[in-house]
């Protein structure tokens, strides 16, 4: 069995060189030696001609050292290369060809302690970039490396047959293999995955930088373009004054980042498939906004300028419409329509353009406004396969405009780009990170990325992937250089994202932990009773802020079910005191206002103006919706939050996603409330009957069980006991109280007042809502007297009992 | 001994696998140098007109017409077949002077190490001669 002992022998003469001289200084001294000897052999050429003298032979002499010297350097350093570059084709899967042996890098990192393998890779250069992005500690690290352990030496290593044993599979060897190695690292609270994550993300941006360093490798070649291909087309001279080269288009290339899937490949392929058809060899790129839409139309004429394109489209290449200038350029229809036919026309007749236009459906549409139907004018045009058209849309777009032009959209093959999944959002980032790392001087650790990934994906409404996970990263960065954070750890991340967005992201801190614990006593600080109720939602919250919970859905719903005035208004304002830090963060929507024809428009818009779900979502992303009377909404209402409790997203009537998974939704309902007040009255327990209300109010018909099932919780709010109601005549008093004490006087809350607030406040119909009005016109105004007659003095005590009102006074309510 | 361990490694490597590894870069040389010039695309259009630049023909038969339209033709495809086959010559010369170079790369190569000890001692002698 062949070890990789038996091959990375070979690496060391020239590991040995470069010890002594690095490549650079081998590059350096060979421009030297080259510049010297020529300079040498000019003068000593010229010396020899014009003044032949002592200095002739001694500059020819020289010059004859360093072309010895120069030629040196070249052999030594081919020498070097042809070890360096040892199969990167292969690993790079440029080349098919099956190779067998170890890379320079394995050697490298190997060959200083070859009975060590663990600590050897761990001390070496990529190494040690690798344990860095892992977020391991070095001190524990080192601590570990010096312990009496099992080591792995390079004869233990088989030599696998037919493919390159590269840093990664090395990395991937010691995990499996080296068991206190595995233990360590979990110790370090590192998963498998993060440190292969790390591994992979250093050890290939190291091989792209070899790959950039070999200027003769077909890669690197093929960049260049070829000339004369156009010679045999024609020029569109209106295109090039209304369009522009793709190539010139500003564009932060994400999807091309992609490269390390099949993705980007693919894609490219249904493209170029696409426009060699026959007929109709068009294309509809179909993407959100920032996922790289013109990124892939790039691609597609990179290959064609350099020739690696399939045939049929070989020699074509994109301009970008600049439909702007158009319709600038153009004020009305004839000009308009005259303009477009000879623009296609002259390009049709070129023969090599492929015409790019950027949103189609607003260029069909503003042309529309000026009375052209683009459609029409230019399906002559899209028949031919003499010209091609690739125009780009969001799905919301086409779908609302241009599905329903029928035949112009079948004029066009569909190519999707979905937004991508979170493993490749974060293989962009990793590209992203390395070239900002210099500019912030920063050091991302791959588990910051996972984090900007998922938070990005989480927390962040605005944007789509990759877009907003590239813009948190920037921001993160930045705020890391203010800071003075040297590395960025995913735990900075979630603090980041805490900030920004209000939400608590990331692990949970010991004053977030105390608060979840805790919640039910800190949402009775606000509610009176309701035991039952706070226990189902802070069990439920605890779930969502523990992960466990899908992330796809709303932070939490509920459906609050119970008699007017029990707590359930006041329950969803203290949930957006403590999750969202302020009770203003409680944004209430009146569904009664939502039950006739145009519920719905009104609520998700209706393509013109916005809807005031769609407002409110997008302007208070991370609130607490609260959703009064529920189920006065239109039956179409209750469809739509089918959706969004299951979904935590929907598409409002413009096409735009909507996102409500940073929210809190709270429904609340009087349906059921005669039979919880019956049950109530009947001294039964609650708890046991929430099924048969559940059932009560399903077999009435007021909400559909699947609407009923998406929420996450059912909570029934039972009527007030007596205890709880002079709890609340007590809160209530207290606040005025403190108006009373801003006036320079001092309230005494006594049980005579809490009494007159329960008895003539609080009805089984109505809850404790009427206790307001008690204090208002019974409370508020016998003070109101005192205070004006003059027998309430400033800096004294108001103490009213049952004795200071008379029965007329308290029959004012 | 050191030093001898590397000559020795490096002489059976500059006289065994360097070769191939020459001539791998000169393929690729070759490759993209036939694609620079564009080649294939210079042979296949060839006679086609330059930049495809041509009179349109009226729907009547019209002899001023015809004329002018045969002779836009000729001239353009003329112009098209003078500058292809300047870049089809500059392209095969290229290629022709790669051909020479990998042969001249290669006598090099052989007389390399000769050539580095001969240029170090005729350069001593010269310098205290």
């Amino acid at each position: 069995m062949y070890t990789i002992a038996d091959n990375i022998a070979s690496y060391k003469p020239t590991l040995t060189l470069v010890k002594v001289l690095s490549r650079k200084t081998l590059t350096r001294l060979r421009t030297l030696f080259f510049i010297v000897a020529t300079t040498c052999a000019v003068l000593g050429a010229g010396g020899y001609f014009f003044m032949p003298g002592e200095y002739t032979s001694l500059l020819i002499g020289l010059s004859l050292i360093f072309t010895g010297l120069w030629i040196e350097q070249i052999l030594i350093y081919s020498y070097h290369n042809s070890f360096y570059f040892y199969g990167l084709n292969s690993v790079l899967g440029i080349d098919d060809e099956k190779i067998s042996g170890t890379t320079y890098d394995i050697a490298e990192a190997l060959l200083p302690d070859e009975s060590d393998v663990t600590k050897s890779f761990c001390s070496s250069r990529i190494g040690t970039v690798v344990i860095l992005r892992a977020g391991i500690d070095l001190n524990a690290l080192d601590t570990y490396l010096h312990s009496t352990r099992p080591k792995i030496s390079t004869q233990m290593i088989p030599l696998p047959v037919g493919e390159v044993f590269n840093l990664i599979t090395l990395g991937q060897y010691l995990l499996q293999q080296d068991s206190t190695f595995q233990k360590f690292i979990k110790e370090q609270g590192i998963t498998e995955e993060v440190f292969l994550g790390s591994l992979r993300w250093v050890v290939t941006a190291h091989h792209n930088e070899k790959k950039a360093e070999r200027w003769w490798g077909k890669d690197n070649l093929s960049k260049t373009e070829g000339i004369g291909r156009e010679w045999s087309y024609g020029t569109a001279y209106i295109l090039e004054k209304f369009s522009r080269d793709i190539r010139t288009s500003a564009v932060f290339s994400n999807l091309t980042s992609r490269d390390d899937s099949a993705f980007t490949e693919e894609k490219i392929a249904e493209v170029e498939i696409a426009l060699a058809r026959a007929k109709a060899s068009n294309v509809l790129v179909i993407g959100e906004a920032g996922v790289g839409k013109i990124d892939l139309l790039l691609e597609v004429d990179r290959r064609m300028r350099t020739g690696k394109s399939i045939n049929s489209v070989a020699d074509q290449h994109m301009v970008l419409l600049d439909t702007n200038r158009i319709f600038a350029t153009n004020k009305d229809k004839n000009e308009l329509e005259l303009t477009l036919l000879s623009l296609f026309t002259e390009a049709t007749k070129a023969g090599n353009v492929i015409i790019v236009i950027e949103n189609l459906s607003t260029f069909v549409r503003e042309a529309e406004a000026m009375g052209v139907f683009v459609p029409e004018l230019l399906d002559p045009f899209l028949a031919t396969p003499a010209l091609h058209v690739v125009a780009t849309d969001t799905p919301g777009a086409y779908h609302t405009h241009l599905e329903p032009l029928g035949a112009f959209a079948r004029r066009f093959a569909e190519v999707l780009i979905d937004t991508p999944d979170l493993s490749s959002t974060t293989r962009v980032l990793q590209n992203i990170a390395l070239s900002n790392e210099n500019k912030y001087q920063v050091l991302f650790t791959y588990e910051s990325l996972v984090a900007i990934t998922t938070s990005a994906d989480r927390y962040i409404v605005e944007g789509v992937m990759p877009d907003k996970a590239i813009e948190l990263l920037i921001d993160v960065a930045t705020r890391a250089q203010q800071s003075q954070q040297p590395v960025i750890s995913a735990n900075y991340v979630y603090e980041v994202v805490s900030e920004k967005t209000g939400i608590p992201a990331g692990p949970i801190g010991n004053q977030e932990r105390d608060m979840l614990l805790n919640l039910e006593d800190k949402l009775h600080e606000r509610v009176i009773g309701q035991q039952q109720a706070l226990d189902a939602i802070a069990r439920t919250m605890r779930r969502a802020r523990a992960g466990i919970q899908s992330a796809d859905k709303p932070i939490g719903s509920f459906l609050f079910l119970g008699p007017t005035g029990v707590g359930k208004t006041e329950t969803a304002k203290a949930l957006a005191h403590v999750f969202f830090g302020d009770e203003k963060n409680m944004h209430r929507i009146d569904m009664s206002e939502f039950s006739g024809g145009d519920a719905l428009q009104r609520l998700i818009g209706d393509g013109i103006k916005s809807g005031v779900l769609s407002d409110m979502l997008r302007e208070h992303p991370y609130s607490v919706l609260l959703l009064d009377e529920f189920e006065k909404g239109a039956r179409a209402v209750h469809d739509i939050f089918l959706q969004i409790l299951d979904e935590g997203i929907f598409t409002d009537a413009r096409g735009e996603k909507v996102n409500a998974r940073n929210t809190i939704i709270i429904a609340t309902s009087n349906a059921g409330s005669q039979l919880i007040l019956k049950t109530v009255s009947q001294r039964k327990a609650l708890a046991t009957l929430s099924q048969e209300i559940i059932n009560h109010i399903v077999k009435e018909g007021i909400y559909r069980p699947e609407l009923l099932n998406r929420f996450d919780s059912t909570v029934i709010f039972e009527p007030l006991s007596q205890e709880g109601q002079g709890q609340i005549a007590g809160l209530m008093l207290k606040g005025l109280y403190e108006r009373v004490k801003e006036q320079g006087f001092e309230l005494v809350i006594n049980r005579d007042l809490i009494d007159i607030l329960v008895d003539k406040g609080y009805s089984p119909e109505f809850g404790a809502r009427p206790m307001q009005r008690v204090i208002q016109n019974v409370v508020e105004e016998k003070i109101a007297q005192l205070i004006i007659s003059g027998k309430a003095v400033k800096g004294e005590t108001i103490n009213l009992t049952k004795a200071d009102f008379t029965a007329e006074e308290l029959a004012v309510i | 001994m050191l030093f001898l361990s590397i000559m020795h490694h490096y002489i059976l490597w500059h006289y065994t696998t360097a070769f191939s590894e020459i001539l791998h870069v000169w393929k690729n040389l070759l490759w993209f140098t036939y694609n620079f010039f564009s080649l294939p695309q210079m042979f296949k259009s060839y006679f086609s007109p330059w930049k495809r630049m041509t009179e349109e023909r009226g729907n009547t038969f019209n002899f001023e017409d015809l004329a002018g339209f045969i002779i836009i033709n000729l001239i353009s495809r003329i112009i098209g077949m003078i500058l292809r086959t300047i870049i089809i010559s500059v392209g095969l010369l290229a290629i022709l002077v790669l051909i020479l170079a990998i042969i001249i790369t290669y006598i090099f190569w052989i007389f390399a190490p000769i050539l580095l000890v001969a240029c170090l001692y005729y350069g001593l002698v010269l310098i205290f001669s």
